[in-house]
């Protein structure tokens, strides 16, 4: 545990200083990028979309419970999917679908000796695999995070549109009076820090995979299993963090 | 020119190297002999700074390395070429990539250039018409001979070679082990080979040596090797001299 963290520290500050060494490999970068949009936007798309709406018809039901009236149900579950589902859910299905992959990849080519390759060539292994895929994951899990949060919220405006009778104005109105633009700035802070915790955890366990199918799935699923650990506390961190502004 | 002292590398609990002694001279073949499992692999990776020793001391042109950074290692590993036990292509790279990977970072040469070096590199290792393909469309002792194309392209001074030959057809080993010889007199390089085949070894070997659970066991030319008494050595050559006793 305490070896883990000592080489995933020091392969993170590797990283973080061999961004300002050249060569910078940005067609490699958007390469990737596009592959991590790419492979998860319509999972993400359409997870994100049902989650959004048993948000929107949870929080009626316990309304309606509660306190025998919904009327701020719409800028109740506006600030929820902002503030907390967009961000995490879709941290969470990159972390499965992108995560896994190069853990694998990483994982792969660890034990067929393509990274001990590149270091026989000169080529500094972290530089070359993981700053491309950080650079992906950041700007990915950005983007992701900001179509998510537009796509959970006009899905949830058409089912209390359809089911709890809010007119589309009515949502938005009341999303209004709630829901601020920096709300969606913390979502996005939030989408660029998983975005980052995504590749470092991953490409971790995949420099040190065992040989054999066995060591590389065993990669993908502690680097799953631990990227999903750390989002959810750095979730805790920053939700906390956020509260004060 | 290359010279281990002490040699350690354990992993866990288990010892792998225990101790080893080794000095290799320049410009000669040395071949590396031995049962799987017993740390072949792990001395020419400890060699190359891919893997750090226990315990000993590693020289190479009278610097100590073993303690050296990955910086400090790029020098060195410039002037070596280490072709590895699996091919280790770069798998999402075409063949021609592969072989162009090295040269592009080391050297400034033209397209035009690079084209000619990785042609010749191939052909080399008799290899032609597959520079378009990808590690994934070739066989196994194809992806092996790219990878010793990939190494040699860069004309390194100081070849390693871990068992290059094992899993390869008869005539594709003849060539490359007469590759290994043409390289070592025309370029002067000096090479340390891993390998199982003792036949070769006593052909084109200046020196060989047999390693066992970790140490090296005898050492020796062909000829005083022909003599040895210890037992793992005999059982090595036992199998070549009955062939040639046969024909
Ligand atoms: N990265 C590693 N981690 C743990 N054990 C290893 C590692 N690499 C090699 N070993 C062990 O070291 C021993 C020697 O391996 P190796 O040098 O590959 O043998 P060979 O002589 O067949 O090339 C083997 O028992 C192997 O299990
Ligand atoms: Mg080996």
């Amino acid at each position: 545990m305490f070896e883990h963290f000592v080489s995933f520290t020091e392969m993170t500050t590797h990283a973080i200083f061999s961004a300002f060494r050249p060569p910078v490999r940005i067609k490699e970068s958007f390469q990737q990028l596009y592959f991590v949009a790419n492979q998860s936007l319509i999972i993400i798309v359409f997870c994100v979309c049902f989650a959004a709406m048993v948000t929107i018809l949870e929080s009626s039901f316990h309304m309606r419970l509660v306190v025998q009236n919904d009327s701020m149900v719409p800028g109740f579950a506006a600030m929820l999917i902002l503030r907390e589902l967009g961000a995490v859910v879709t941290a969470l299905l990159l972390t499965s679908r992108v995560g896994a992959g190069i853990a694998a990849e990483v994982g792969l080519m660890q034990t067929t000796e393509q990274i001990d390759a590149l270091k026989m060539l000169g080529i500094d292994p972290v530089q070359y695999l993981v700053l491309p895929r950080l650079f992906a994951c950041i700007f990915g899990g950005m983007i992701l995070t900001i179509v998510a949060d537009l796509v959970c919220i006009y899905s949830a405006m058409l089912v209390s549109d359809m089911y709890l009778g809010f007119s589309p104005a009515m949502f938005i109105s009341g999303m209004r009076r709630f829901v601020h633009f920096k709300d969606l700035i913390f979502s996005v802070i939030k989408g660029a820090s998983f975005g980052v915790v995504i590749p470092l955890v991953s490409c971790h366990f995949g420099f040190r995979c065992k040989s054999g199918a066995e060591g590389v799935g065993l990669a993908t699923t502690n680097s799953v299993v631990t990227s999903s650990i750390v989002i959810i506390i750095i979730d805790f961190v920053l939700s906390y963090l956020f509260t004060h502004f | 020119m290359i010279q281990f002292k002490g040699l350690v590398k354990k992993f866990g609990d288990r010892i792998v190297l225990k101790g080893l002694n080794l000095s290799v001279q320049k410009g000669e073949i040395l071949f590396i002999l031995g049962t799987s499992g017993t740390g072949k692999s792990v001395l020419l990776k400890n060699l190359m700074g891919l893997m750090k020793p226990d315990a000993g001391q590693i020289w190479i042109e009278g610097e100590e390395v073993s303690s050296f950074s990955e910086e400090q290692y790029l020098p060195i590993r410039r002037k070596c070429g280490l072709v590895f036990q699996q091919p280790a292509l770069f798998d999402s790279l075409t063949v021609f990539e592969n072989i162009a990977f090295g040269i592009r970072r080391h050297t400034k040469d033209s397209e035009q250039e690079i084209q000619k070096k990785v042609t010749k590199a191939l052909g080399l290792v008799h290899l032609k018409n597959i520079e378009n393909k990808f590690p994934s469309q070739l066989s196994y002792g194809m992806q092996k001979r790219v990878s010793l194309a990939r190494t040699i392209a860069l004309e390194p001074k100081v070849l390693l070679f871990d068992e290059p030959t094992t899993g390869l057809d008869p005539v594709t080993t003849s060539a490359i082990n007469q590759l290994i010889l043409e390289l070592s007199r025309n370029l002067k390089t000096t090479s340390i080979v891993v390998s199982h085949d003792m036949r070769c070894a006593l052909d084109i070997a200046d020196r060989i040596i047999v390693m066992d659970q970790g140490s090296i066991i005898e050492i020796g030319t062909p000829e005083e090797l022909k003599k040895s008494q210890v037992s793992l050595v005999k059982d090595f050559l036992s199998e070549v001299l009955e062939k040639e006793a046969r024909q």
